[in-house]
């Protein structure tokens, strides 16, 4: 709907659910933005002793170059895991901000069949939850092997 | 029980005020949430000393009308309800469930985490590997949701939601103190009680136990965190116990009854504060001891 107004060349409705959409996202990135940024500068305080980065100062580049170019590729690569398990987390884990919101996401589907003892509809709500959730911890585990080659998946040991 | 006793004599040697003062000095911050901590569990204590009204009380303001939505005042430092009830009463009688929910879930995630974490590490073999795929499983379950379908299930209440905290937060303690007893358990030391002919019962919790407990604190206190977090949640959704005043409890009410909107501030802020101040005080705490468990991460 929103979209087709886009394309009719009326943008207010999509400008408009942008607008409703920033407390939400605020309340709900903030919990993640905390741990990854946690995440980063736990990875990052490692990278920057490895050897190669001293091999980058020898080299005389800037204190920029070495922690852009060098230590952020390596330490942003627990983010992308990080950020595919919160993907998975916020999924279902968002149950009291869309109730705070009024948003009508499948958390609240799942309090209101719960509260109404709907149990099949809870049952599916709860299933679709959990599934994502899985389903996102295993593309996490798959990101990062295929974003780190030194990680192998299903490799023997 | 014996290594409880050994920890407790350690703790009583002279000098250890000493240490605990030199810790309070250089962790500033595990300091702040210990302090935050005490403050709490003070007024949890003396709730009914504190709390100015009874809190489920319903006040009436001359003329048998309920005394509703009153501002803050000398009487009611934070204002009434909808209901008529003191909101500040009701704050200071929520610190007790509060402190409640979060410390015994805490403990029950701290004593089954370490138990299989030192079960599955020390024993290995389909132990292990049993343990481990339970908790692959417990992980792989939605936090919250989780909590709200067992709390429907069964009836509304603490006990329901400290063990579904306890049962869903284990599995974090389990994997890293089993990691920690798999490189402990190939120490000389666990080598040598080994070769005197201690039982492995004696070994894992005489010999192994004592070296991971700050580990566990560690995972106790971010645990308490969690369940207060947890707690509050479910009591906002109403899935709390209706008989019990908690935070969330308050701000579920406040939400209810449209607080925002009526501009009753002093309602709602102030539970929300509170949460989110002893949450902090628990990763303060664990940040504290992060730093040393792991000094590779300070700065």
């Amino acid at each position: 709907m929103k979209l087709w107004a886009l394309i009719a060349g009326n943008p207010a409705p999509l400008l408009d659910s942008f607008s409703h959409i920033i407390l939400p996202a605020l309340a709900l990135g903030a919990n993640s933005a905390a741990i990854i940024s946690r995440l980063v500068r736990a990875t990052m305080l490692e990278v920057l002793n490895d050897e190669f980065i001293v091999m980058a100062r020898m080299k005389g580049l800037s204190r920029w170059a070495i922690v852009m170019r060098h230590a952020a590729r390596n330490a942003l690569l627990p983010v992308a895991t990080a950020f595919a398990l919160g993907l998975g987390q916020s999924f279902g884990g968002n149950v009291v901000i869309e109730t705070v919101f009024s948003w009508p996401g499948l958390g609240r589907v799942l309090v209101s069949a719960v509260q109404g003892a709907d149990y099949p509809l809870a049952q599916g709500a709860f299933i679709m939850i959990a599934g994502v959730l899985v389903l996102m911890n295993m593309v996490a585990d798959l990101l990062y092997a295929w974003l780190d080659p030194r990680v192998s998946v299903g490799a023997k040991r | 029980m014996q290594s409880a006793s050994t920890v407790a004599a350690r703790a009583a040697k002279p000098g250890s005020v000493r240490r605990v003062s030199g810790f309070l000095r250089s962790q500033p911050f595990a300091s702040v949430g210990i302090g935050i901590y005490l403050l709490f569990a003070l007024v949890a204590i003396f709730a009914d000393q504190i709390a100015t009204h009874d809190p489920r009380e319903i006040l009436f303001s001359g003329a048998y009308r309920v005394a509703r939505y009153l501002p803050a005042s000398a009487t009611h430092f934070l204002g009434t309800t909808a209901g008529g009830r003191d909101v500040f009463s009701q704050l200071v009688h929520g610190t007790r469930s509060a402190l409640t929910v979060g410390v015994t879930a805490a403990f029950f995630v701290v004593v089954l985490g370490t138990l299989f974490g030192l079960l599955s590490g020390y024993l290995g073999g389909w132990v292990d590997r049993l343990i481990m795929r339970i908790a692959d499983v417990v992980i792989s379950l939605p936090f919250l949701p989780f909590v709200l379908v067992i709390s429907a299930l069964t009836r509304p209440s603490t006990t329901t939601l400290v063990a579904s905290v306890a049962l869903l937060l284990w599995p974090n303690t389990a994997r890293v103190i089993r990691s920690q007893v798999l490189s402990l358990r190939e120490r000389g030391w666990v080598e040598a009680a080994r070769v005197t002919g201690c039982s492995p019962t004696r070994i894992i919790f005489v010999h192994i136990a004592p070296q991971i407990a700050p580990l566990a604190a560690l995972y106790g206190s971010i645990a308490v965190g969690w369940a207060i977090l947890t707690e509050a949640s479910a009591s906002f959704l109403g899935f709390g116990d209706p008989n019990t005043i908690s935070w969330g409890l308050m701000l579920q009410d406040a939400f209810n009854n449209q607080a925002l909107s009526r501009g009753v501030w002093a309602w709602f802020i102030p539970p929300g504060l509170c949460i989110v101040s002893l949450v902090l005080a628990g990763f303060l705490i664990s940040r504290g001891s992060e730093k040393l468990l792991f000094p590779k991460l300070g700065d």
